[in-house]
């Protein structure tokens, strides 16, 4: 019998059902990439996070390896689950995915906080014009009699572009066109009147999520909104983590061209949508962090992730649509809204445009409670902001049962005698995300299950305390102390012999993120001279906006409860400021001056940080 | 009077009750009872400190617990070290520690050496964003045992490859441990790099650099 011993093998994905050819001892994880299939891969594939699970049904791979088995519980390593970043295949195999990320039903903010706007002035519109035909007498060339009748010049970034296609357009159109405008420069020419079609897109480039909101720029109004899942994660959960893949060859690129290909299926999924052609989209405005607006323009950004972290470049940019990869008008342009420092990106300036904070004759606060945990402080009288390095418990990571945002997420969490929960499109519980984790935490301490210092009671004490005993028995003691929320149904990520819980380890990761933006705040308060009862607003943005519940925040001690009231939750603030630049080129300016004028704070060199950082971890009484 | 095994045990509770006044009080007595400092810091002083460690370990008490039960520690050994003599004086082990260069947060390196020194460690703290030539320098200079290379950043671990190769180039690997740990770093990655050691926090720490330092003769 001859053996099998052909180079290629073919690797079956399910439950998607996807078959692709591999060479023999080509590892998982990469086939899951090519197969465009989405694994939980938060340490781009270095064996650290445990999370890129799948199960073996058939076929032959390579051996158990000990990160496996350190990271694996002793019930899936039994049940054939291996972690596909360190699996190679060595035959024809059918694979069952059990960590993948459905990100079709991400709950995404794609609404954000939305002011009263009067100062409506758009960088790019369009004017119809009617030129006289060229004779013998006036020796004119096209593109003199265009901007002899628009009174503006063709912009020299478009030019090559708008006058291959100008004479065609002046002829076919018996010399009646239009022009597109941005500020005093032509930026291209087409045929006929298309004046009512002019449109621009608010883009918000997220580390987790991507959103793009659509908008007529003749009339302000949205068009339609659009979101998807940053596919940036397939290499990397957090921002240093896709840092470091930019050091792996061809990995800038890489993330680059995932970024702009996300970003056209959005463009034309919400052009689609609003029955509306990406050609007659001319300007996208960019909002996101540092390390999204690098890798977006393909900029090295590993000065970012090592001190003393310096970006590339922060002020805004405008580049062509076409030469950053993005496909709308062949005219069209591209603007990124600028930075403050490596942490502290153009989302906040974006957020810090749309709340108006650099206004308000009252000091106040905008807090992203996320992985960044960026927060600006100030008035008209003056910025600081800072980066806490919180750490992704706040976003539903690094938690035993954590997930993001998805269907079936355990998002709020009530303690009133018994345990009640609410999860994402009511689906059945699979994990728990970051409002989830915070309201969970807040009924906790209210029911003294947790005391002060984030210590899990004993059994025997809660109830010799006055506990509740319908909450002692969700108390487990066997091996890791936990409290259980959902008992175990069999289904999906998290789900374990004790179904969905928070343990004792879970609530000292959400204890570091809590101290280190409530030592943050501090920090910036201290800056300014400014106490809590001074502070007018509290805006809170982040991935879960709307679904925070104020009390929990106060509860936790991430909001001084003297500011309870005086909490507004600001949604989607990036996606909101980048819309009102795209509107009005006063805003613009705006968004270039707060960036220069904020100071950052660099808070692991502040002196006494330390200190600060660990007195804010214990819970408020 | 209280016997010996009675105050050596109440020292060690003071540690763990996180109670300054409680531990200077007792220290004071241990000296009046005769009781040798050396014995009254390691059988007593520092037995609370494990036992607070492995607390720590379980979860069961965090960072500020610990910290303040350092510091009825400290509160302590000022009461006693003074009083130390002969060959007891001599340290557990000598380590230079820091955070690796292009990383600047150092809270975690900053517990490690708190818990390293009570523990008997004698520590060169090189700081943050430390060059890894300088680590090198400084355990040759120090005479060290041991090398501890702290990051929170992924993007700068290799730092602390780079530095077993530097190690291995100069021809002196063997002289020194070298024991890394920081929230990205593993024990995989340790072993991948060849460090000698890996802790996953503070508490880890000690016993993973006692246990790489191994029994120093005294004297040395």
């Amino acid at each position: 019998m001859v053996k099998d011993s052909s180079p290629e093998v073919k690797v079956t994905f399910l439950p998607c059902n996807r078959t692709i050819k591999a060479r023999r001892g080509a590892n998982l994880l990469d086939l899951a990439h090519e197969a465009v299939i989405d694994l939980h891969n938060s340490c781009d594939g270095s064996g650290t996070c445990g999370k890129c699970t799948v199960s073996l049904l058939e076929g032959e791979v390579s051996p158990i390896t000990r990160e496996e088995l350190t990271l694996l519980t002793s019930a899936e390593i039994a049940r054939g689950v291996r972690l596909a970043c360190r699996t190679q295949v060595l035959g024809d195999a059918r694979v069952k995915v059990v960590c993948e990320v459905d990100t079709s039903s991400l709950r995404i903010l794609e609404d954000g906080f939305c002011p009263k706007f009067s100062a409506y002035r758009p960088a790019v519109r369009k004017a119809c014009v009617q030129l006289e035909k060229p004779s013998l007498t006036d020796g004119l060339s096209d593109a003199e009699r265009v901007e002899r009748a628009v009174g503006a010049g063709f912009s020299t970034r478009t030019a090559l572009v708008a006058l291959r296609s100008l004479p065609g357009a002046l002829r076919d159109s018996g010399f009646n066109v239009s022009a597109v405008l941005c500020g005093d420069e032509i930026l291209g020419i087409e045929a006929g009147d298309t004046t009512a079609e002019c449109y621009g897109l608010a883009l918000d480039i997220g580390t987790t999520t991507v959103v793009a909101s659509l908008i007529d720029l003749s009339t302000g109004i949205e068009a339609g909104t659009a979101s998807c899942g940053n596919p940036q994660a397939r290499h990397g959960q957090d921002v240093l983590t896709r840092i470091g893949h930019t050091g792996h060859p061809g990995g800038l690129e890489k993330l680059r061209r995932l970024i702009i290909r996300k970003i056209n299926e959005l463009a034309r999924a919400v052009c689609e949508n609003a029955g509306v052609s990406p050609r007659h989209v001319y300007e996208v405005v960019v909002a996101g962090n540092a390390t999204m607006v690098h890798l977006l323009l393909g900029v090295p950004p590993a000065s970012l992730g090592v001190s003393p972290y310096v970006t590339a470049f922060r002020r805004g940019l405008t580049a062509g649509a076409a030469e950053v990869g993005l496909g709308i008008s062949e005219y069209g342009q591209v603007h990124v809204l600028p930075s403050v420092s490596a942490y502290v990106g153009a989302d906040i300036v974006a957020g810090i445009v749309a709340t108006g904070l650099h206004e308000s004759r009252k000091p106040a606060l905008l807090v992203d409670v996320g992985t960044n945990g960026e927060i600006a402080f100030g008035s008209k009288d003056g910025m600081v902001a800072c980066s806490c390095a919180a750490g992704p418990a706040l976003e539903g990571m690094n938690i035993s049962c954590g997930t993001i945002a998805v269907e079936g997420a355990i998002e709020t969490v009530s303690m009133d005698g018994s345990v009640e929960f609410e999860t994402i499109g009511g689906a059945d519980p699979i994990g728990i995300c970051g409002s989830g984790i915070i309201d969970a935490v807040a009924a906790l301490l209210n029911n003294q299950v947790v005391d002060r210092s984030g210590r899990i009671l004993p059994v025997r004490r809660f109830l010799d305390g006055g506990g509740n005993p319908s909450l002692a028995c969700r108390i487990s003691e066997r091996g890791e102390v936990k409290f259980i929320l959902a008992k175990n149904n069999g289904a999906g990520q998290g789900a374990s012999a004790d179904g969905i819980f928070v343990s004792q380890k879970d609530i000292r990761q959400v204890q570091l993120a809590k101290g280190a933006i409530s030592s943050g705040m501090q920090v910036l308060l201290k800056e300014v001279g400014v106490s809590p009862a001074d502070i007018d607003k509290v805006y809170v943005a982040g991935a879960f906006g709307q679904h925070l519940r104020r009390e929990s925040l106060v509860r936790m001690g991430l909001v001084p409860q003297e500011l309870s009231d005086k909490v507004v939750f600001v949604g989607n603030s990036s996606k909101t400021g980048a819309a009102l630049c795209l509107l009005s080129l006063d805003k613009r300016a705006e968004a270039e001056e707060i960036a220069g004028k904020i100071r950052y704070f660099e808070l692991s060199v502040y002196p006494g940080y330390d200190r600060l950082f660990v007195e804010a971890l214990a819970f408020p009484a | 009077m209280r016997d010996d095994k009675t105050i050596l045990e109440d020292l060690a509770a003071s540690v763990i009750s996180m109670d300054e006044m409680k531990a200077v009080a007792v220290s004071e007595e241990a000296l009046e009872r005769g009781i040798g400092a050396y014995e009254a810091i390691t059988g007593g002083l520092v037995k609370g400190m494990e036992a607070m460690g492995a607390s720590f370990e379980k979860g069961a008490v965090f960072v500020p617990e610990l910290l303040l039960a350092s510091e009825a520690l400290y509160a302590g050994l000022d009461v006693l070290r003074p009083h130390v003599v002969g060959r007891a004086k001599h340290t557990v082990g000598k380590a230079v520690i820091g955070v690796v260069e292009g990383d600047t947060h150092d809270i975690g390196k900053n517990l490690v050496k708190l818990m390293l020194e009570a523990a008997g460690f004698e520590i060169i703290d090189l700081g943050r964003d430390v060059p890894i030539q300088r680590f090198l320098e400084a355990a040759v200079d120090n005479g060290a045992d041991l090398i501890g290379v702290s990051t929170l950043m992924t993007t700068t671990m290799r730092g602390m490859r780079e530095l077993v190769d530097l190690l291995v180039e100069a021809g002196i690997r063997d002289r020194f441990k070298v024991l890394v740990g920081g929230a990205p770093v593993s024990r995989s990655f340790a072993r991948q790099i060849g460090a000698d050691g890996y802790a996953a926090n503070a508490v880890a720490a000690v016993s993973a650099a006692k246990e790489l330092v191994g029994n120093l003769v005294p004297g040395q």
